[in-house]
């Protein structure tokens, strides 16, 4: 698995301001949130710690976060999916299919297969409904702060929104059927 | 236009839909938060570490080449000074070693033996059999061989180039001979005088000033 390099991480400014966050306050306070993100999106829980490393080591590359009326874990998110999307994309289908058993917290539990539909129904959607829907649907983040984030109409959001449920649902119901 | 609502809230909602988020809001992975920061700080340390040690060697190493190239410029300007004062002590010595221009009547009389431009070596006459050798190139440029040219006796070869001595003697020998003419008696015992090793104070025995040969008084074509 690749890992940021060094040269990654010196290539971020070293800046601090009373409405700056840099990559380590970001992590401290939005370091559960991109796991989540990242283990939501199919990345397996042995490989989630890297990616998250990966995640704000990026986020420091960038400099941190400036706080603004958009929020960090909307910033942050869209980091989580982009890394998610090239780990899922270095995967070999053959290989290293999702996981059907995963280990979480030293207990091996089952993973169901409504999990792994649901994930595999999830990255059929293109990037930007993707992104809106996780934030909406499951971290519960409302479609205006979603649109000042990602600098779209609000109007936008919620066709994306809308489209994403009938991809999903079609998704999913395409995997249940044999 | 209302509000969506989350799907998961909404009754109305498709149930694979309601499912399928379900599964994917009961994914939570058992992150340590802590763990990770210190190992997120650790990198960064590490990287700036690195980074001030890199700084140290690209420091380092621009210094060495800067000390190099510098070294290597003096060494190269002192060269041309030190060919320099070479060639200034040289000059007094090729000045001391240049030879005087020959004198007009010199240069005349040369001009009258040898040519003023080159030709091929041709065989030397009888008259000038003795003469040193010219100085001729080691290495001749290509060209033709020259055709042997019949040999003519009695007459000078005006092709060989004559140096310093031979014309002083050559001088010698036309104002000998013009002296000879004129004041026989007085030339010959000016030329006795002149060689004087050889000859005595007496003139040899048979020797009239009036019928003298060349032979009598010691003279050879061959100086």
């Amino acid at each position: 698995m690749r890992h940021s390099t060094v040269a990654d991480v010196n290539a971020a400014p070293q800046t601090s301001s009373p409405g700056h966050l840099d990559a380590a306050a970001l992590f401290r306070a939005h370091g559960r949130f991109v796991a989540r993100m990242l283990h939501r999106s199919g990345v397996t829980a042995s490989d989630v710690d890297d990616l998250v490393q990966d995640a704000f080591l990026v986020a420091h590359r960038r400099g941190g976060f400036d706080t603004g009326p958009a929020k960090p874990t909307t910033w942050l998110a869209q980091i989580a999916l982009r890394i998610a999307a090239n780990y899922r994309r270095r995967r070999k289908p053959a290989s290293a299919p999702l996981e059907d058993r995963d280990v979480q917290g030293g207990i091996e539990a089952d993973s169901n297969a409504p999990t792994r539909r649901a994930q595999d129904a999830l990255w059929k959607l293109d990037e930007g409904k993707r992104l809106v829907f996780m934030l909406f649907e499951l971290e519960g983040v409302p479609c205006d702060e979603i649109a000042t984030a990602l600098g779209i109409p609000v109007g936008t959001v919620y066709s994306r929104l809308t489209a994403a449920r009938k991809a999903f649902v079609a998704a999913v119901r395409e995997e249940t059927t044999p | 236009m209302s509000l969506p609502r989350p799907a998961r809230t909404d009754p109305a909602t498709d149930p694979s839909l309601r499912a399928g988020l379900e599964a994917l809001a009961a994914l939570e992975p058992n992150y340590d938060a802590a763990a990770g920061v210190q190992r997120f700080e650790a990198t960064l340390v590490a990287a700036l570490r690195w980074t001030g040690r890199a700084k140290l060697a690209v420091v380092t190493t621009v210094a060495v080449v800067l000390v190099g190239a510098a070294g290597l410029a003096a060494r190269s300007s002192a060269r041309p000074a030190a060919e320099a004062r070479a060639s200034a002590s040289l000059e007094p010595l090729a000045e001391t070693a240049q030879l005087d221009p020959p004198t007009p009547a010199l240069a005349a009389s040369v001009q009258v033996v040898g040519p003023a431009t080159p030709k091929p070596p041709q065989p030397l006459a009888s008259g000038v059999a003795d003469q040193p050798e010219s100085r001729t190139p080691a290495v001749l440029p290509k060209r033709n061989p020259p055709r042997a040219q019949p040999e003519v006796p009695g007459r000078p070869a005006k092709s060989v180039p004559l140096d310093d001595v031979l014309t002083r003697e050559m001088r010698l020998l036309n104002a000998t001979r013009r002296q000879l003419a004129e004041q026989p008696q007085s030339a010959l015992w000016a030329i006795a005088d002149a060689r004087g090793s050889s000859s005595t104070s007496a003139p040899p025995s048979g020797w009239s000033p009036t019928r003298c040969s060349p032979r009598m008084i010691g003279w050879s074509r061959s100086g």
